[in-house]
């Protein structure tokens, strides 16, 4: 009976692998451990905000204006929102830079318009590459144009009383005194609607059928570790070529007929199985913390497993390439880390700089990652995946024939 | 049958072997012979595929290793001079990942790795991890590895260096029994010991060369019925080389602290070759040595074989 060399590597290395239980569990509690103290980090309760700069151009600069844009001032919003007064000109160069999360611009005559019960525009642009903060944003300027048209219907009166007032019109204190009986009389009408009794309620929370994904700091950070745990697992296992040629197996089997090649097969597949190991592991983790669908899960799998490859195969060829042990293990492990930082691993893509993010998304982890943020984060469609993934399987065939190559060589090398 | 012509092989300015021919035939045990440095370890590299030869031809049981590389590493076992095992993995182990390598499996492949082991006496410890080792149960297990595929022609790349008595035995037993089997042997060494017990065929390489070759009777009967002589001391008269070749000796060797020669019946013509050598300097001391393969070694290249690296 034959056997299949390739096959018996897989399984070899498998076994070497757990018999170095330590390391595979480095692989992957490192990542998580920086994940879950970051997000601790950026806030106690783990319910950490990102910040955005939200600018405004008041054209009408207006109390009613003025006071719209205070609401941004206030509350939890002030946390998230950084407000800006610029000029047009200014806030569409900032927008085109990408620097700003949302520009709000407020016409003229805003607040006549308002009181005379007329048309008014409120221009909201908001920044494609964020979504949180944008959402927040375009959210509460909805919000506040529906209280304003309320306040249109039940006070219209009044708002015209009080238009007179601050265009300096002269109205006598009996007036003022009538206005302010009018708005209690309203209230007064409205007040059942306005502040229902109290009623006793039992609260019941009943967990939704649909398992929905809350948008935390921690799961901004969630596909980051995953990627990180890849980046460490795949500079070890590329190592791994060193430790074989130390002990005399990679020039040995030069001599044999089963060839580098399936060497090289081997030793690939058992890469791409401790990516989805640890795809599975981190995966079920997310299950856990976050509910993720499950339906997600073997998307996760999957695409971890095809990114671990691609990582796998540019360590190799890193790897492969330098003349010694020592540097090949220096250099790699030394890449490890600005890809990481680079990549949106250690800090979401949201939080990083312009600059920086500029530099990650043509990082090869970094555009694995940011495809992968397309689809996981901003719940685009599984077909923003597909070009990266032709891509991403493009990269592992090409680099497995440079591999190969360079294999022969490292062999033969002293 | 391996069959190596013409082959050379430079790295850089250096010949590290430099136009050798020979054939190694079924059954037989065959000798490369030379002091480290000689070229051996880059011919045998080059007839396993481990290194491009840059001319020459090499055939493993009729294939090319070049053209028809795939059935002639099948047909080939390898040695080689360092350890090819993984430390962390199990004997049996090993040898399964060997196994594969040259396509066996299954039963066929259960069934040989219990039999090399017992050959090389390892069977008690097919489950324990190698870095558990001694360095000559090592070498055992690295020679298990290569015989597993019964090949037609085998590879000893120094087997023994750097092995306990024991360990050693087993590794020449184990190659005798392959002679038996009908496979071709090339062997390795700087041992003449192991060279003379054996080696049916020889080849002396030096400085990348093959400087004799023949059997064993063959190689002797070049040196002649004569012993060894070596003289250490101190010399002042290097001039008066032809008062020692008076006395019917071949002078292999004379500088000012040592003098070596050959010459017939030592132990009769020891006092006059002392007394000759006395008036040339001092004497310190006196080896004779039967006429072995280091004597030869020594005729032709004025080296011993042992330190001319």
């Amino acid at each position: 009976m034959k056997s299949n060399f390739t096959v018996t590597v897989l399984l070899n290395t498998f076994k070497k692998l757990f018999t170095e239980k330590w390391q595979l569990a480095q692989w992957i509690l490192i990542p998580v451990m920086i994940g879950g103290l970051f997000s601790l980090i950026s806030e106690s309760d783990g319910n950490a905000k990102p910040i955005g700069t939200l600018l405004v151009t008041d054209n009408d600069d207006s109390f009613l204006s003025q006071l719209f844009v205070g609401s941004f001032n206030q509350g939890p919003l002030a946390e998230m929102f950084i407000v800006k007064k610029v000029s047009g000109e200014q806030a569409k160069k900032i927008m085109d830079k990408g620097d700003a999360s949302v520009w709000l611009e407020i016409e003229k005559d805003f607040t006549q318009n308002f009181i005379d019960e007329k048309p008014t525009t409120l221009k909201l642009v908001k920044n494609p590459s964020q979504n949180i903060l944008p959402q927040i944003a375009e959210t509460m300027v909805g919000t506040l144009a529906d209280g304003g048209h309320y306040i249109q219907v039940l006070f219209s009166k009044e708002l015209q009383q009080f238009n007179q007032l601050l265009t300096g019109a002269n109205i006598s204190d009996a007036q003022i005194a009538l206005m302010s009986v009018q708005i209690k009389n309203t209230v007064d009408s409205i007040e059942q609607q306005l502040f229902p009794p109290m009623i006793k309620a039992t609260k019941k929370v009943q967990k939704s059928k649909k398992k929905t994904t809350s948008k935390t700091f921690m799961i901004l950070m969630f596909p980051g570790i995953m990627f990180m745990a890849l980046l460490f697992s795949s500079q070890g296992m590329a190592q791994d070529f060193w430790k074989d040629k130390t002990q005399g197996i990679v020039n040995r089997l030069l001599s044999s007929p089963a060839g580098l090649h399936k060497y090289l097969n081997g030793k690939m597949m058992s890469a791409a199985l401790v990516f989805v190991f640890i795809a599975v592991f981190v995966g079920l983790l997310g299950l856990f913390l976050f509910n993720i669908e499950v339906q997600k899960i073997f998307v996760i799998v999957l695409w971890l497993m095809i990114s671990g490859v691609v990582l796998w195969s540019m360590m190799l060829f890193l790897s492969l390439s330098l003349p010694s042990e020592k540097s090949a293990n220096l250099v790699t492990q030394g890449m490890v880390f600005p890809l990481m930082m680079l990549g949106g691993s250690f800090f979401p893509f949201e939080a990083m700089p312009k600059w920086m993010v500029m530099i990650g998304e043509k990082l090869p982890n970094g555009y694995l990652l940011q495809s992968f943020n397309s689809w996981f984060i901003k719940d685009n469609s599984l077909s923003v995946l597909t070009t990266p993934a032709i891509i991403a399987l493009l990269f592992i065939v090409i680099m497995w024939f440079v591999n190969n190559a360079k294999l022969s060589n490292f062999a033969r090398k002293k | 049958m391996i069959e190596v012509e013409k082959l050379s092989k430079s790295f850089g300015d250096l010949n590290a072997v430099d136009d050798i021919s020979f054939v190694a035939k079924p059954g037989e045990i065959f000798g490369l012979l030379g002091p480290n440095g000689a070229g051996k370890s880059t011919a045998i590299n080059c007839i396993s595929g481990l290194v491009s030869s840059d001319d020459g031809r090499i055939d493993i049981n009729g294939y090319n290793i070049n053209n028809q590389a795939v059935k002639a590493k099948q047909s080939l076992g390898l040695v080689p001079q360092e350890l090819a095992l993984y430390d962390d993995l199990s004997a049996h182990e090993n040898l399964v990942f060997w196994g594969s390598a040259y396509g066996l499996g299954g039963k066929q492949l259960e069934n040989r790795i219990q039999e090399v082991l017992k050959d090389v006496g390892l069977n008690t410890r097919q489950k324990e991890p190698v870095k558990q080792f001694s360095g000559g149960m090592k070498r055992r297990l690295n020679f298990a590895c290569a015989i597993l595929h019964k090949p037609a022609a085998l590879l000893l790349d120094e087997p023994t260096v750097g092995v306990d008595p024991q360990s050693r035995e087993h590794l020449l037993q184990a190659t005798l029994k392959l002679k038996e089997e009908g496979t071709a042997v090339i062997y390795t060494t700087h041992y003449m010991e192991e060279a003379e017990r054996l080696c049916d065929h020889l080849v002396i390489m030096d400085q990348g060369k093959v400087i004799a070759s023949g059997s064993i009777e063959q190689l002797r009967q070049q040196v002649g019925e004569r012993d060894l002589i070596t003289l250490l001391g101190h010399y002042s008269q290097l001039d008066k080389q032809e008062n020692i070749e008076a006395l019917g000796a071949e002078v292999l060797e004379y500088c000012d602290n040592e003098i070596r020669i050959l010459i017939p019946e030592a132990s009769k013509c020891l006092t006059s070759v002392l007394e000759v050598a006395n008036q040339l300097g001092k004497v310190n001391q006196v080896n004779i040595q039967q006429a072995n393969l280091e004597s030869l070694f020594i005729k032709l290249t004025g080296r011993a074989l042992r330190d001319a690296a």
